[in-house]
Parts: structure tokens; C-alpha cells; sequence
């Protein structure tokens, strides 16, 4: 062989070899197009598929017999079947047992001529798991026309599904509550007409929740209380504010007069445009006629009480001081009257504290300073300090003002001295000292006393509270003034409470909030 | 302080026993004179006619109650001045505050202090 055949021939094997690996690569490249985890009919388009497998929506096809036939990234995603495990498997793996009658219907309403169907249907995971799915039904037709399988196209839906059933039920339950409450709820628009009454107003006013529609308010006023309302409320639109227990009479459907307790709320728009208002309102007629009754009873055993107290108090004061009575019977006497004093403070007490926990005790918020309150209370207790040989000891008073009744916080002050007197032992030391903490004034009382038992520290604040000890029982007191204390400090927004060593004595101390506009 | 000296005290209850108390726990007054009467009706008769400087009067009392009486003995030029102490069972602040907005000197309430009344009452005079 010469150079030149020697040569043609390699050039020969090299355009067939390049020739050939041109074609292996060019059915590479076709195999890499057609190596989809789908099969949909006429991949014509690489573009098509590419859109196709990047959708998050799950996007497949089955033929007439229900075979799956092509299947996308995000069916896999969707149903966590991959395509090599679900294609060529039947559809009925897609759908709950129940629910395959629906795939029959669709297969029905495609042959009476639908091209596309839209549902929301449940459908199967591979983990068995049931998901709702939001569901587009396509039929595929050929060339010629003829029906050859069906394209479907899924969204998952379960989150949705799920937040719209929670919302529905919650809808429910509140519906269910509004409806069988016994409070009437309602809603009036910004010229006080009723947009809304739920069924309790027949109960209470005797007209259907159908009737009040429409309805101004002030039609079921009577009438001389018309106007006075009209004004308050225009005040509520004015100022854009609602309203807690407000007590007015109504007029019932059938004429008579009924005493309403209501609270309401504006309604305002994203721009502070009053939409109306809404609330509840409830019957507190019978309510306000038992507390009358209660009032009168309470003023009544109030008086009632007092007054035989008065003569046998003074009798027995009077006896006592008699200089030709024994010495026993003068003690006896003494016995007699004490108590009598004792059931005069426990008739106060009660009084006072049913009036503190009822809320009809009327206190005087006035901007007062402490210090003087304090002051006056300890001046008043000296005698009962003297008597018992006890010294009052002031620590640190401070200049400071509150918002508060001095009447009823001498009441407390009186109290915790009274109770340090009593159990201080003779020339014992009582303290008192006022502290700044934050915004709050503490005010102490610190005695040398036997201290406060342990099983008994947990039961001091209630009502007839007294540790049963025989020294305590020794002691005068009605077991209600450390309630009435509680009471009279938390009316003023502010605590009490106590510490205490067995042996070495207790503290008991106040806290009541600082007037912010202190000088 | 009272320039005048107190020389005629009228005590008005409707409660005899309490009434009694009374009458024992002021003998202790010297130099005055005390009438002892049981309702408003005769309290404002007493005033007229017997001019008291001083009205110890009870406020709850059938018919014409302690307010009642006091707005009459206000309401007669030759009462108007009778100065009165309020005796009373109730305790509410609000309706002691209301009792002094009537006019009256001071309140005594119910129990009182025998041994103290009679002095009690002078002080209050001579305030």
C-alpha cells in the first residue's frame, strides 16, 4: 500500500467513525429528550415539557381503560408516587375506594360530550394518606377526534381545605354559641338601627330577632327616656367609644317596663369610619329589685340591731361603774359589756365587708397624702397603745400622695395597728415605715408579736379568720378585719400581705399606686 | 367655741328603753335642764315652746323621721336656730356626710359610750 492509499484508508475510518459517533450522540440526545417521567401524547414541544415538569400542580394523563400514561414532577410531589412506579398502574390507585363511583361519573359526563370538568375531590396518596385535591378533567382526543384518554391536572387543597373547614367550624361555634346564649348580642348601624338580634331578644323583649330588623333603637325606649338616650348615644358616635354597664329601662312587646344591662363596642372601617356598633344586653330587673330588697334588709338588720345594742351597751356600761355592785358581779358585768362592744364592731364589720364585696360600699377617691392618713391613725391608736404599755415606733414616713379614701385607708391603718397592739407583748415596740418602690408607696407595721402559726399564714386574709390558738382566742377581734383591709387596699388597685417569723414577730405591709401627677 | 353656756337639752327616741339609758347616762350634766320626748311631732312642739339650746335628736323614727324633723325646725323662724346633735344607727359614711349637709352640729352613732355621752355632748357644744 502506497502513502496515499495507506492514507484514505484512515481518512475513511475516521469520517465513518466521526459519522458514527455523530449518531450515537444524536440518539443519546433523542433519548435524553424521551427519558421523561412522563409520556404525554405528542411531545412535539421540549418547551411544553419543560413548562410541564416545573409546575408545582401535578399534571398527568391515563387512557380510556384508567391506565396512567404520563405523569410529571410535581404529581410525584403531590401523590409521592414516582413515575416509573406509577405509570402504567391503574388511576383507581389515586382515588379513595369510596370514591371511585366519581370517576365513573366523570367518565359518564364525558361521553354525553364535556370537554372539561373541575372538582374538589379526595384522592390517595401513595403513603395511603387522604389529601383533597382541587382537580381539572381534559379529554385527549387523536386526529380525529376520537377520544383516546383523559389529561388531568391537580392542585393539592388539603391546607386549604383544612383552614376553610376550621374557619366554617369556628363560624359554627360561635353561631351556635350567639344562638342559644340568654344574653341578647346585637348590632345597630350609626343611626341606631338594628342590623342584627339573635333569638334571645324575644325572650327579653318579646319581639322576634326578624321584627327588631330595621328598627331604631329608641323604639323600644320609653318614651320620656327617649331624648336623654338620644343625646348619651349621639355621644358615642361622636367621640367614636362604647360603653360598659349601662343600665336602662325598655319597654317589653307587651308594655311593660324592664331594667337592661348593656355593653357595646363601635365598629370602625380600616379609616376610623364609624360602620355602627356592637354588643350584648341582658334583663336585670329582677336582679336590681332582689339587691333593693337585699339593701333595705341589710339597713334594716343594720338599725334593727343597733338600736337594742344601744340600751344594753348602756345599761351594762352604766352598771359596771357602780360602786356598790360585788366585785363578781362587776366582773361579769365587765364580761357582758365587752362582748357587747365586740358584737357592735362584728355587726360594722360584716356591714361594711358584704358592702366592699358587693361593690356598694361608695368610696371617695380623693388625691390625698398618705403620710397624714398615716399619721392620724397612729394618734388614734395610742390610747389603745398606752393601754396595753406598747410604744409606736415611726421609722420613715414619707411625703407622698395617692388616689384614695382616707376614710377607709385609716380603716386599714387602724386595723394593722390594732392587730400589732393586741399581739405585741407588754412593752413591746410597734413600727411603722413607708417605702418608695417604683411607683408604688409601702406602707409597714412591724411588731415583736408571737408571729403569724404556719398552717395559719395561707387563711389570713379570709373572712372569721383567727389562728385557734388560745392566745389568740384571748384577743378581741371580730376575724373580718384583715378581710375588710384586702378589700379596702385592692379597691384601691394596690395589695397587702404580710411576712412573719414565729417567735420574732410580723410584718404586715401595704402597697398602694403613687398619684403620677405628684408634685 | 359656744360663748353660751348650754342650759336646755332636749333628747328625743323613739325607743323607750334607749330613751332610759339616756336619761341615766346625762345625770351626770349639771346647771342643765333636759325634757325627754319620743317623736319628731313633739320634738318640733318642745322647740317652739320650750326653746331648747341643744336637740339630741334619733334620725330613724316612724312618722316623721330625724331629717324630717330637723328641715321643719329649720324651715320656723323661731326654730331656725336650734342647734342639733344627729343619735343614729347608721353607719354609712355617705349618710353621715349627707346628715351634716342638713346642718347638724355633730352625729352620735349608735351604740355610744355611756360613760362618755354626757361629755361627749358637752364637747361638741362647746366646739
Amino acid at each position: 500500500m502506497n502513502f496515499f492509499t495507506t492514507n484514505l484508508l484512515l481518512y475513511s475510518v475516521l469520517i465513518l467513525t466521526l459519522i458514527c459517533l455523530g449518531m450515537i450522540v444524536f440518539l443519546l440526545r433523542r433519548l435524553g429528550k424521551s427519558l421523561p417521567r412522563h409520556e404525554i401524547p405528542s411531545p412535539s414541544c421540549a418547551n411544553t415539557l419543560t413548562i410541564i415538569n416545573s409546575m408545582v400542580d401535578a399534571v398527568y394523563s391515563c387512557n380510556l381503560e384508567g391506565i396512567i400514561t404520563s405523569w410529571n414532577a410535581g404529581a410525584e410531589k403531590i401523590y409521592e408516587w414516582p413515575a416509573a412506579e406509577i405509570l402504567g398502574k391503574s388511576i383507581s390507585l389515586l382515588i379513595p375506594p369510596e370514591q371511585i363511583f366519581h370517576f365513573e361519573q366523570l367518565r359518564k359526563l364525558f361521553s354525553e360530550g364535556k370537554n372539561l370538568i373541575h372538582v374538589e375531590t379526595q384522592a390517595v396518596k401513595k403513603t395511603q394518606e387522604i389529601i383533597w385535591v382541587h382537580t381539572t378533567y381534559c379529554m385527549i382526543r387523536d386526529k380525529n377526534q376520537k377520544t383516546v384518554g383523559v389529561s388531568i391536572s391537580a392542585h393539592d387543597a388539603t391546607c386549604q381545605r383544612k383552614s376553610r373547614e376550621s374557619l366554617q367550624q369556628s363560624e359554627e361555634k360561635f353561631r351556635a354559641f350567639i344562638e342559644t346564649t340568654e344574653e341578647w348580642v346585637w348590632e345597630m348601624d350609626p343611626v341606631f338601627r338594628f342590623t342584627y338580634s339573635n333569638p334571645s331578644v324575644d325572650k327579653i323583649l318579646g319581639f322576634s330577632s326578624q321584627e327588631m330588623l330595621g328598627q331604631e333603637m329608641f323604639f323600644f325606649l320609653p318614651e320620656r327616656m327617649r331624648e336623654q338616650i338620644k343625646r348619651n348615644m349621639q355621644k358615642f358616635v361622636e367621640k367614636r367609644g362604647g360603653w360598659t354597664q349601662q343600665t336602662e329601662i325598655w319597654r317589653h312587646k307587651n308594655g311593660t317596663e324592664l331594667c337592661l344591662e348593656s355593653n357595646g363596642k363601635p365598629i370602625l372601617d380600616a379609616a376610623g369610619e364609624l360602620l355602627g356598633f356592637r354588643g350584648t344586653a341582658r334583663d336585670v330587673t329582677e336582679k336590681l329589685k332582689t339587691e333593693k330588697v337585699k339593701n333595705e334588709f341589710i339597713s334594716l338588720v343594720s338599725h334593727e340591731l343597733r338600736n337594742p345594742l344601744t340600751s344594753i351597751h348602756g345599761a351594762l356600761g352604766l352598771m359596771k361603774q357602780e360602786e356598790t355592785i360585788a366585785e363578781k358581779e362587776k366582773d361579769l358585768i365587765s364580761i357582758a359589756y365587752r362582748n357587747s362592744e365586740r358584737l357592735t364592731q362584728l355587726i360594722n364589720d360584716v356591714l361594711t365587708l358584704e358592702k366592699l364585696q358587693s361593690g356598694r360600699l361608695e368610696m371617695e377617691y380623693k388625691i390625698i397624702p398618705l403620710r397624714e392618713v398615716i399619721e392620724e391613725a397612729i394618734q388614734s391608736s395610742q390610747p389603745a397603745a398606752e393601754k396595753a404599755n406598747i410604744l409606736v415606733m415611726i421609722e420613715a414616713l414619707i411625703d407622698v400622695q395617692i388616689k384614695g379614701d382616707a376614710n377607709r385607708l385609716h380603716e386599714v391603718m387602724s386595723n394593722l395597728l390594732s392587730n400589732a397592739i393586741k399581739y405585741s407583748s407588754p412593752q413591746g415596740k410597734v413600727f411603722i415605715s413607708m417605702q418608695i418602690l417604683d411607683d408604688q408607696v409601702r406602707v409597714l407595721v412591724r411588731d415583736e408579736g408571737p408571729g403569724i402559726p404556719e398552717e395559719f399564714r395561707s387563711k389570713i386574709f379570709q373572712r372569721f379568720a383567727r389562728a385557734d390558738s388560745t392566745t389568740t382566742r384571748e384577743k378581741e377581734g371580730t376575724g373580718l378585719g384583715l378581710s375588710i383591709c384586702k378589700n379596702i387596699i385592692e379597691h384601691h388597685g394596690g395589695k397587702i400581705d404580710f411576712e412573719s417569723k414565729e417567735g420574732e414577730g410580723t410584718t404586715f405591709y401595704f402597697d398602694l399606686p403613687i398619684n403620677k401627677k405628684n408634685p | 367655741m359656744n360663748q353660751k353656756p348650754l342650759r336646755k337639752l332636749l333628747i328625743t327616741d323613739n325607743d323607750d328603753d334607749t330613751l332610759k339609758i339616756l336619761k341615766y347616762c346625762l345625770q351626770t350634766l349639771k346647771d342643765i335642764e333636759i325634757k325627754y320626748v319620743t317623736s319628731g311631732e313633739e320634738t318640733v312642739k318642745e322647740a317652739l315652746l320650750w326653746k331648747p339650746d341643744l336637740i339630741l335628736l334619733d334620725v330613724v323614727m316612724p312618722k316623721m323621721d330625724g331629717i324630717t324633723t330637723m328641715r321643719v325646725l329649720r324651715l320656723l323662724p323661731s326654730t331656725a336656730h336650734i342647734a342639733v346633735i344627729f343619735l343614729t344607727s347608721r353607719i354609712e359614711p355617705t349618710e353621715i356626710e349627707n346628715y351634716f349637709k342638713e346642718g347638724v352640729l355633730d352625729v352620735i352613732i349608735k351604740p355610744f359610750d355611756p360613760l362618755a355621752l354626757a361629755s361627749n355632748i358637752q364637747v361638741i357644744w362647746n366646739r
